[in-house]
């Protein structure tokens, strides 16, 4: 198949891969890309630059060799079904896919949340200073989960009973590489209600990747997360729904959703870290409320307003929902104005899922 | 109420210990374990006894929960219960004291828990 295609890409003129490179599939735009790259000419960069989102006229772009936009550095490494997270490297950036299906998911995968990170906020993955992606493929025995270590993003294979492979779903990858910009921002603690936000931030990027990939606005998004991980034996339609928290799955094996869209509801307890996984539901809630009542790409305003809130001085690592929602409704009023219907959203979304935004005071944000 | 059927035929009072694997990106909790000293056989019971008593419970219980780097990783819940009252152990995957791993390898792996 490889080598049909590297014959092929000698008789197809540039200006064609450059269209494959810019509207293909992704397969296709990664070949395109690809063969592209062994031609070093000012082409490369003026693709660089349209795949970068970054706005510029074809001949201010010819300009513009050298000049590299930002693109990611990906490391796949694989475990073997160890817990060394510094096994082998499977495959580097640039590099054609190996054959492996977690490994090409997690090179894909992280490499559509770099692109959403750069083209949707301009932001240069996940340090903001053009860290290298790493994935960690093929972790432990059998083992259901995915995580953020501090460094890399960790995927298991999946037990096979309940929970498939984990690469399979580009929001869990997405969610993955939302902690670590979380971690490198506000770090909100992964415990209790700064936990629960920091889950829900997570489920909001990887939830946001996903629609922006498949070109969904808010009101057409099935905002579920994690949609493609059950394995079949399991009734349920995702692991999360930020629409209707509670609701994703309910299932004699592994029980019901136990997501609250309330604070009403909210769960106290020492399991699963203070409930990160649980009441993550609220706020999750809330961004939904807020995303289809602004309406248009949720990636776009909304999620906008969120980054920005993410990304507030006063967001501190013990913050909870309260203070993220004052900051996101501040966030709204600074990119809209205070009486704006965007502001007017955010403020209705918080007020409905039991979160208050009444005017900040300088306490209330700082003393904990 | 089992405290006393153990006593009939051993001079400790039993020990009811549950594990649970919580957390994780799913976000599900799963029961992985559970056993009852007083349905284990002298040796094992004995055993058990040995792994909780050198492990310092109460120690441990204070440092709960044990956390993590990161997010989304595996978190155990260990809940031992016995004449000395009830302990709630929580600790992150990768914080798993090496005094605790007899034992929570035991209720892994082990034997099916006591209502089997």
């Amino acid at each position: 198949m490889h080598s049909r295609r590297h014959g092929l890409h000698c008789v197809l003129p540039p200006i064609i891969l450059e269209n494959i490179a810019r509207k293909g599939d992704d397969e296709q735009r990664e070949w395109a890309t690809r063969a592209l790259s062994r031609d070093s000419s000012i082409r490369l960069a003026r693709v660089q630059n349209a795949l970068a989102g970054v706005a510029a006229a074809p001949q201010r772009a010819d300009a513009l060799v050298g000049v590299a936009s930002p693109r990611p550095a990906r490391v796949i490494s694989d475990a073997q079904g160890t817990e060394n997270v510094r096994g082998p490297i499977v495959r580097r950036e640039g590099e054609p896919p190996t054959g492996d299906e977690a490994t090409d998911e997690a090179y894909d995968g992280l490499g559509d949340t770099f692109d959403f990170w750069l083209e949707a906020y301009g932001r240069n993955s996940i340090d903001d200073a053009g860290m290298p992606l790493r994935g960690v493929v093929h972790f432990g025995e059998q083992y259901p989960n995915a995580f953020w270590d501090g460094q890399r993003m960790v995927f298991g294979d999946g037990d096979g009973q309940v929970l498939g492979m984990m690469t399979g779903s580009l929001d869990v990858i997405g969610h993955e590489l939302g902690h670590g910009v979380t971690e490198a921002e506000a770090g909100l603690e992964y415990f209790g209600q700064s936990g629960a936000m920091n889950e829900s931030l997570s489920d909001v990027w990887g939830s946001l990747v996903k629609q922006r990939k498949l070109g969904r606005d808010a009101a057409s998004a099935d905002w579920l997360i994690g949609s493609e991980v059950w394995t079949p034996n399991i009734d349920g339609d995702a692991l999360r729904s930020l629409k209707a928290p509670g609701t994703a799955y309910d299932d004699p094996l592994v029980g019901k959703d136990p997501q609250p869209a309330h604070m009403d509801a909210y769960v106290e307890t020492i399991r699963d870290n203070g409930g990160v996984h649980i009441n993550s539901g609220i706020p999750n809630h809330a961004f939904y409320l807020a995303a289809t009542a602004i309406g248009g790409n949720a990636w776009e305003m909304t999620g906008r307003i969120w980054y920005e809130a993410l990304r507030d001085p006063a967001l501190r690592p013990d913050s909870g929902f309260a203070a993220f929602a004052r900051l996101a409704v501040v966030a709204a009023e600074r990119l809209q104005g205070q009486r704006s219907r965007e502001a007017a959203a955010v403020r209705d979304a918080w007020e409905n899922v039991g979160v208050p935004t009444e005017q900040p005071s300088l306490q209330s944000l700082t003393a904990h | 109420m089992s405290a006393s059927r153990r006593s009939s035929h051993r001079c400790n009072p039993s020990l009811r210990i549950e594990l649970t694997r919580s957390g994780g990106y799913a976000g599900l909790a799963t029961k992985l374990g559970e056993l009852d000293t007083a349905e284990l056989t002298e040796n094992e019971a004995r055993d058990i006894e040995e792994l909780v008593q050198s492990a310092g419970v109460p120690a441990l219980a204070e440092a709960s929960p044990m956390q993590g780097k990161g997010a989304d990783r595996f978190q155990y819940d260990l809940t031992i219960e016995g004449p000395e009252g009830r302990h709630e152990l929580a600790m992150s995957e990768d914080k798993i004291p090496d005094e605790l791993r007899p034992l929570i390898d035991r209720l892994k792996g082990g034997r099916p828990g006591s209502d089997a």
